[in-house]
């Protein structure tokens, strides 16, 4: 796997970071199905306490959502997936992910989102328990008080039940709970019927207090997490190394470097190199020496331009080749030789300036590049009667 | 607020002379085209510097083609002193010029529209009559300018290239875009502000931010490290296996993707180093950091880690805290025995773990079978070794200039001095945190721990 693949999985691991922990939402499951089935069951006449329902599906999810936004906000984020986390068998507390999230300050929005999936789990068992239950026997829902009456209740349920106004069997009603009273020392019931009207009403709390509200939570937190993880600097410093591709190499095509000159030729003085150094060049001895160039008169410069045999033009090997040269080297052929000099002594050219001449040279069709090998550099150059044959 | 009046500079001269290796440098973008191919620039290419209260532009421009025949050009216009600037307008926009001359139009034109000229020679080489032509031509601008010596091989020729520029540039500096540091790259920027009054608020603004951000770049690097030290040294492969002898036989395996996985995740850490600095040009692979010093070679880490001494050290500093805790759970009634103990089994530990790397071991699975797994790191010296390779990189890569484009070499530096050279408490918190990491507990001040190894020694 290269480096970039492997950045490219860590982020990926990351983002996954929203999925469910299959640990931590069956564990809200199995809390949902024991505490839903054993409450729905009720006593022997199948009575159940109205007052207990509302404390599993209303009060207690509540409390929870209460407790875990105040501690994700102001807290170290204490929620029901922090805490099965503490146990070594959910194997939460070692997982890379949950490392990686701390690293991003992430770990309690990750605990809240994982309470959240566990708090759907335990709505989800609450709901099918009590489909099944209301399927499979006969619930009879009853309230019992020894200081509350109807009227006193009826407000508070009232309120409770306004989020599904619309909703008319499941909304409270003053003559149902007056019929749904109960007291264990008197159990005569006008309308036995009447004990089961209050479903809808259980059915709506737990779908709009544990279903919808943890729903919503959810995919706020999910929003959240995934918000921050984009704009973690890692992230975006991959993002950044994946727009700015690395380059290719450059290419060239270079020409050949020749190291034989023809009998007769034109040594034209191309960068103005001074006399000392051309006088060092054993190629200038016997040949005849023209000016061109940036330096050159422009009478010198029309000489070297209408001298129509072949012309030897000494360039200095450290200067770029220019606009001026690649116009003057438009007439005429011959050959080009980059002079490289350090304080008054010839020095042999380096390849790195060669190759920029080799790469201009490729390009011209009458001019070719030449360097004296290191021998006759010294001594005396070869030379070759008529065509080059290098 | 933004200050709208933006600086802009040209960068103008001889073709190859380092004239985009200093907008590299000075835009700190390493994605601006450096080529020995002279002529690579056609166009004239503007990057800008955008910062939160400020900002500037650089102009890549073509090197000079053909200066002399340029400058014939001007003076054939007969233009007085006056109207000079005008004429090289004129030349800027005529149809004929752009044809005959496009790389001279092309990089006269922002200096026309009113940037500030950056002349470019080479200072290695000798001066040069033939660059008389350019320097006239951008005279007759009337532009703020000033001349960039970039000693491309040495600086030989320095001085004389001082005198023959002064004579056109108010200003001489010399500036080696392959060795500028951020402090010189910011002091070139403040002599920038002397060019043009109008400008000199908006860049010593642009120099505020680039210093706020440079420390948020340092602090970024912080956190990198902080998540690279952990991850290496929590990290575990683990298999599945029939049998314990299964597990035996498949340990080299298991070792294998081990050392791929530290290395892969250091080499991340690496890459993402650089692109905080902004690097994304210069080569890095994964080869470059295995080849020796490598990680996992533990006769290399005496120059990236603690060297034994420190390692004791640091034992006992984490081990006698331990011991002092119980010390001061029987209020004092041990007569600091705690500490003292406490000091000792962590030195001995020290010592006896030093050349210990990730054992194998072999649980029974609830559902049956094994699970053979390799690591996390036990070795004390681990976190050192990661966090000394770490903080030597940073230090290469920080001042790396955004020119240069050669491979980044791993080369041995003085981690072990820069942690000699912490406060006693400063060492003592590092060594808590490192003493946590290897025994695989959660780290709270790491990134705090972390942070004085970052600052010049």
């Amino acid at each position: 796997m290269t480096a970039t693949e492997f950045s490219a999985a860590s982020h990926d691991e990351v983002s996954q970071t929203v999925r469910i922990s299959p640990v931590i939402a069956c564990s809200g499951l199995l809390l949902g199905f024991i505490l839903s089935f054993f409450l729905l069951n009720g006593d022997a006449q199948g009575r159940v306490n109205l007052f207990y329902l509302l404390l599993v599906f209303l009060l207690f999810p509540l409390l929870g959502l209460f407790t875990s936004i105040f501690s994700l906000v102001r807290g170290k984020g204490i929620n029901l997936a922090r805490i099965i986390s503490f146990f070594s068998f959910s194997g939460v507390s070692q997982s890379t992910v949950l490392r990686q999230l701390r690293q991003r300050h992430l770990d309690k929005h990750w605990f809240f989102l994982q309470t959240q999936f566990a708090m759907l789990a335990y709505s989800l068992a609450g709901v099918l328990t009590l489909l099944i239950l209301l399927l499979a026997t006969d619930i009879n829902f009853v309230w019992r008080s020894t200081l509350l009456t109807a009227s006193d209740i009826y407000p508070l349920l009232k309120v409770v039940a306004s989020p599904w106004w619309f909703w008319e069997s499941a909304q409270p009603t003053i003559e149902l709970l007056e019929r749904t009273q109960d007291s264990r020392l008197t159990q005569v019931y006008e309308n036995p019927a009447n004990l089961s009207l209050w479903w809808p009403f259980i059915l709506a709390t737990q779908l709009f207090y544990a279903f919808l509200l943890r729903g919503v939570l959810l995919v706020v937190s999910r929003f959240i997490i995934k918000r921050r993880l984009n704009n973690d600097f890692e992230q975006q410093l991959h993002q950044r190394i994946q727009q700015n591709k690395r380059r290719q190499p450059e290419r060239f095509e270079l020409c050949k470097v020749h190291n034989q000159l023809p009998q007769e030729y034109a040594v034209v003085n191309w960068s103005a190199l001074p006399d000392e150094i051309t006088s060092q060049l054993p190629v200038t001895a016997g040949q005849l020496k023209l000016k061109a160039g940036p330096l050159a008169s422009e009478a010198e410069q029309m000489q070297a331009e209408q001298f129509s045999q072949c012309k030897l033009v000494l360039v200095k090997a450290w200067e770029p080749p220019m606009g001026d040269l690649q116009d003057f080297l438009q007439q005429g052929f011959g050959l080009l030789y980059p002079v490289n000099y350090h304080q008054h002594t010839l020095q042999k050219a380096e390849s790195k300036h060669l190759d920029e001449w080799r790469r201009f040279c490729s390009e011209l069709d009458n001019w070719k590049l030449f360097q004296p090998t290191s021998d006759n550099e010294l001594g005396q150059h070869d030379v070759v009667a008529g065509e080059d044959k290098a | 607020m933004k200050a709208r009046n933006i600086a802009r500079f040209a960068v103008v001269g001889h073709p190859n002379k380092g004239k985009s290796s200093i907008v590299s440098t000075l835009s700190q973008n390493d994605d601006v085209v450096i080529s020995s191919r002279s002529g690579t620039t056609e166009k004239a290419e503007i990057i800008t510097v955008d910062t939160a209260n400020g900002g500037y532009q650089l102009i890549d421009t073509p090197g000079f083609q053909r200066p002399l025949k340029v400058l014939r050009w001007l003076n054939e216009q007969g233009a007085n002193a006056s109207e000079r600037a005008k004429v090289l307008a004129k030349f800027v926009n005529d149809n004929q010029c752009r044809q005959q001359f496009p790389d001279e139009v092309e990089l006269l034109r922002p200096i026309v529209n009113g940037a500030a000229i950056l002349y470019v020679v080479d200072g290695s080489r000798p001066y040069g009559a033939e660059y008389e032509a350019e320097m006239e031509i951008l005279r007759w601008s009337g532009q703020p300018s000033m001349a960039l010596i970039n000693p491309i091989e040495s600086v030989d020729h320095v001085k004389e290239w001082e005198s023959a520029l002064l004579q056109y540039f108010k200003s001489v500096q010399v500036f080696n875009p392959m060795k500028a540091d951020f402090e010189k790259q910011i002091a070139l920027l403040k002599t920038f502000s002397h060019l043009n009054a109008g400008w000199s608020e908006t860049l010593l603004q642009t120099i505020d931010d680039l210093q706020f951000q440079r420390q948020q770049q340092r602090e970024q690097s912080i956190m990198l490290l902080s998540r690279l030290v952990e991850d290496l040294c929590q990290h575990q492969e683990s298999q599945k296996v029939l049998t314990p002898q299964q597990a035996d036989k498949i340990k080299p395996l298991l070792e294998k993707k081990y050392h791929q996985w530290m290395r892969d995740r250091e080499t991340q850490a690496v890459k993402e180093l650089m692109a905080i600095y902004g690097h994304f040009q210069s080569d890095v692979v994964a080869s470059n950091l295995d080849l020796p010093p490598d990680l996992f070679d533990c006769g290399q880490w005496f120059a990236w880690g603690l060297d034994k001494k420190q390692l004791v050290y640091a034992a006992t500093a984490t081990g006698a805290l331990g011991g002092a805790a119980f010390d001061a759970a029987v209020a004092g009634s041990s007569f600091m025995l705690g500490a003292l103990g406490g000091g000792l089994l962590g030195a001995s530990s020290a010592w006896f773990g030093a050349d210990k790397l990730a054992d194998l071991s072999v649980q029974g699975l609830p559902v049956g079978g094994y699970e053979a797994r390799l690591g996390p790191i036990k070795n004390r010296n681990f976190p050192y070794v990661v966090i000394g390779r770490f903080i030597h990189l940073h230090a290469q890569i920080s001042q790396r200039s955004h020119a240069s484009r050669e491979t980044l070499a791993l080369n041995a530096a003085d981690f072990q001095q820069r942690v000699q050279n912490l406060e006693k408490s400063t060492q003592r918190e590092l060594h808590q945190e490192c003493e946590r990491l290897i025994k695989q507990r959660p780290t709270d001040h790491l990134e705090q721990a972390l942070s004085p190894l970052f600052s010049n020694v």
